[in-house]
């Protein structure tokens, strides 16, 4: 008991129609650096947001006890007080404050209100060297490259007397040599006494630094155990506990028919809006078929969005390569020229890029197609006559093609003049859906269609998207939820670091496969 | 679902009621004002009195469904009072040497020049929000009433000085159609052809869907830019408008007289219940957010309250608009 330095006991937190933590219970010895893996959506943000007081006291039920007694967090302040500091993926760096200014944020050495320069400079210095960073105490911190920002960020860390750092995918977006100099930090302070909680999908880095290891899937703890328990463990085991033995029955049959290539694209490049040089997405080329799905896995920040993004011409950078349609080759710079080729893309950010949430469902739904419908010819059987004439809105008709999509999709509402600020997650979801089915669109590219949204509304999701594929349409299903893809799609491409790093069939490749080509870890082939 | 419909059913009548005051607060606003109004003051109800406002409100009216548009698309135009001073003095210089029709015109399109070269500074900087484009038109302004004052020499031009025929003018400012002012008329008509535009046009829906969410509406296909080209020339060409049926009013034109004119805009848009954030709002509660201004001063006026305090007040209700506006939307 006493060893422990914090435990989590049976920590049950609720979203609404969702439950993302299941009775967790998460114990960490002091000195230890522990590992906390599992699929994305398994619950270890939440859990840790839980203890870091983002989610105050009586949000969750549980109990979360630190050196021995039961704590009640309500602020990210109050946490740190006991020593828990979190350092989440996005740095929480102002970049154009010095690295002085950036440790000492929100707790600054001051008397009556007048800031200590001289000593903060001497503190600073002492804790930069702390992490092994020989940098300028007055630079700028984007000045200095993401690994030392990083490094700084611990820094900021330690100068709150973190007695229990957290680390977020740290070395998601640093470099091999950067990665290497960070763990060797982790090393030396948990050396010092300080404890660590590591949270990656890099489980090469978990299985040269961990000292203990979690593992969660669904909301639960599926294991906890030192690394050499249990017969020691390993890369191949924490990967079946991650992804489960069993996928449940929570999807409907696969329709497995799939005709001619509707789109194919060829040697893709994308460059990031920012870094001009770097490239987000590298040479990637795939096709896709009448009637399939095709699944994309991936990490987050793996390149999945900005790859479907830029093909919707929604990016915003510079883009190369070839693609067509219908064996047409097609240039397209903005999002209705995607429309206009039959290309529709549901956004993972429902309520930013997908709705006006302020409009009623009546507008958000033909939203899409104001402009397709207007073009002469452009009624067809499905919207019967034009939505619009003229540049006038035939709102007759509006209503009545309005009327039909919330019906087919079943969207649960007292009228089509409610506003979607006031539906439920799932059923937002579904009138962004009927917004690009009403766009008529050969491919539909549906990045994370089922985040946020309770069971019930996902199996509906899922009966739809089978509609469509077998009325002949193609879909392209972008998910970090693997069981999910596995399930749906036809074919699985798997993403990692801006490349396609393998093409699978969920029926003939054993699953720790396929996770391990999103993983990166190797190169797979269909 | 089932929530609402019982929330629905138990309280119907109150939350009918209290949907009402919330919806047209302005409403009842200007009901209690000019009750108030007409039982202290007997002079409100003199028909003097009212064709005198009826003839108040038409440049306001003009500029403030211009700014409408700008408002629901997400933006904002701070440039109206320099597009006002700028279009009345050139307008008002070419009665003579023009003739009537083509200095009407050429007024008109100054108006939407002037709003055209709004829109492209904000596309082609980049200023995308609102905050920027309200530096950005306020800039503008003083670049129109610069010109408007290098155009004049900073000169007020009168009626009396135009030789030629100004009868169209004169009629606009002081002429009658049955019991309706001219430019009561101009209004109806305007009002009809802009309430059209905006619920019944694709362009107008394309301007509520960029005012509601700017991304949404971009990845959904609809053409922001032209969107937010198109609010501008149209409050633009609105403001040159109001400042023909101004000028025609007051019989003169002086490079200042636009002055105010962007507040008094906003005031209205947004007591009549346009939301500043976008999206939502239509022409027709900007016509009456525009008749409470009026009928405000015009009942100050008469109950013997000073212009300035006269300001003071609209600045509270302004303030007071806004505040209501957010708690409605949360």
């Amino acid at each position: 008991m006493s060893d422990h330095i914090f435990e989590m006991e049976n920590i049950s937190k609720d979203f609404p129609g969702v439950r993302a933590l299941d009775s967790v219970n998460f114990r960490v010895k002091k000195g230890e650096i522990h590992a906390l893996v599992g699929e994305n959506g398994a619950g270890k943000s939440t859990l840790m947001k839980v203890l870091s007081g983002l989610y105050p006291y009586g949000s969750y039920s549980g109990r979360i006890i630190i050196n021995g007694t039961e704590r009640h967090f309500h602020t990210i302040k109050d946490s740190e007080r006991a020593g828990v500091v979190v350092i989440y993926q996005e740095l929480a760096l102002v970049k154009q404050l010095s690295i002085t200014e950036n440790i000492f944020l929100g707790s600054e050495i001051a008397r009556n209100g007048v800031i200590n320069w001289d000593l903060a400079l001497v503190e600073a210095r002492k804790w930069l060297q702390e992490v092994g960073l020989t940098v300028d105490p007055m630079e700028k911190v984007v000045n200095i490259g993401v690994g030392k920002q990083q490094l700084v960020e611990i820094a900021k860390a330690l100068a709150k007397n973190a007695e229990i750092l957290i680390l977020d995918e740290p070395t998601a977006a640093l470099n091999e040599e950067d990665s290497r100099h960070l763990l060797n930090i982790l090393r030396q302070l948990k050396a010092k006494g300080v404890t660590c909680i590591y949270i990656s999908h890099k489980l090469e880095e978990v299985m040269s630094i961990a000292d203990s290891v979690t593992v969660l899937r669904d909301g639960q703890t599926v294991r906890s155990q030192t690394m050499a328990e249990n017969g020691g463990m390993t890369e191949a085991k924490m990967i079946s506990l991650m992804v489960g033995r069993t996928l449940e029955q929570r999807y409907p049959r696969k329709p497995h028919q799939s005709g001619e290539v509707v789109m194919e694209v060829r040697n893709w490049t994308v460059w990031h809006p920012e870094l001009v040089e770097k490239e987000v997405i590298k040479d990637v080329s795939f096709q896709i078929r009448k009637g399939e799905i095709l699944g994309i896995a991936g990490l987050m920040g793996a390149g999945r969005t900005e790859l479907f993004m830029s093909l919707f011409g929604a990016y915003g950078s510079r883009s190369q390569g070839e693609v067509t349609i219908h064996g047409r080759k097609v240039d397209i710079r903005e999002p209705r020229h995607a429309i206009q080729n039959g290309l529709s893309y549901l956004s993972e950010d429902r309520k930013g890029n997908g709705l006006v949430l302020g409009m009623d469902i009546l507008s958000n739904i033909t939203l899409a197609s104001l402009r397709k419908l207007a073009s002469p010819g452009g009624g067809t059987a499905e919207t019967g006559p034009q939505l619009t004439r003229a540049g006038v809105i035939n709102i007759l008709q509006e209503v009545v093609v309005t009327n039909r999509y919330v019906q087919r999709l079943a969207i649960k509402t007292p009228s089509i003049e409610q506003k979607v600020n006031n539906l439920s997650g799932g059923n937002q979801q579904k009138v962004v859906l009927a917004k690009w089915l009403l766009t008529q669109p050969a491919i539909l590219i549906l990045d994370e269609p089922t985040r946020g949204i309770d069971v019930g509304a996902k199996y509906e999701i899922y009966l739809l998207m089978k509609r469509i594929v077998e009325a002949g349409g193609s879909i392209i299903l972008i998910s970090s939820e693997l069981p999910e893809v596995l399930n749906m799609a036809n074919r699985v491409l798997t993403i990692f670091e801006g490349r396609v790093t393998g093409e699978f069939y969920p029926e003939k490749t054993p699953v720790d496969e396929i996770m391990k080509a999103a993983l990166g870890l190797e190169g797979g082939a269909a | 679902m089932a929530e609402i419909a019982m929330h629905m059913g138990r309280n119907r009548v109150a939350r009918a009621a209290q949907a009402f005051f919330r919806d047209y607060l302005v409403l009842v606003m200007i009901a209690a004002l000019v009750t108030i109004t007409a039982i202290v003051e007997p002079k409100f109800l003199n028909p003097r009195n009212l064709t005198n406002i009826m003839r108040q409100f038409g440049p306001l009216m003009m500029v403030s469904l211009g700014m409408t548009f700008v408002i629901i698309g997400g933006f904002i135009d701070l440039s109206v009072a320099g597009i006002i001073n700028l279009v009345a003095v050139v307008t008002i210089s070419l009665i003579g040497p023009l003739g009537q029709i083509p200095a009407l015109l050429t007024g008109m399109v100054i108006g939407a020049a002037c709003g055209a070269l709004n829109a492209a500074a904000i596309l082609t900087s980049g200023a995308l929000t609102q905050a920027e484009a309200l530096f950005l038109t306020f800039g503008m302004s003083t670049v129109f009433s610069a010109l408007a004052l290098l155009y004049s020499g900073g000169m007020t031009m009168h009626f009396w000085d135009i030789k030629t025929s100004k009868s169209m003018f004169e009629s606009i400012g002081a002429g009658s159609v049955g019991p309706f002012s001219v430019s009561f008329v101009i209004f109806l008509v305007v009002l009809l052809l802009l309430w059209i535009f905006q619920t019944k046009t694709t362009e107008g829906r394309a301007i509520s869907l960029t005012g509601g969410n700017k991304t949404a509406a971009r990845l959904s296909g609809i053409r922001i830019l032209r969107s937010i080209f198109v609010i501008y020339v149209v409050c633009g060409l609105m403001t040159g408008v109001g400042a023909i049926v101004l000028f025609s009013r007051i019989t003169t034109a002086a490079p200042v007289i636009g002055a105010g004119y962007e507040t008094n805009a906003i005031l209205s848009v947004v007591v009549g219940g346009t939301t500043l954030k976008g999206g939502k709002g239509s022409v027709l509660r900007t016509v009456m957010g525009v008749l409470l201004v009026i009928l405000m001063s015009n009942c100050l006026d008469l109950l013997g309250v000073s212009t300035y305090l006269q300001v003071v007040t609209k600045g509270a209700i302004l303030i007071l608009a806004i505040w209501l506006d957010n708690r409605k939307q949360v």
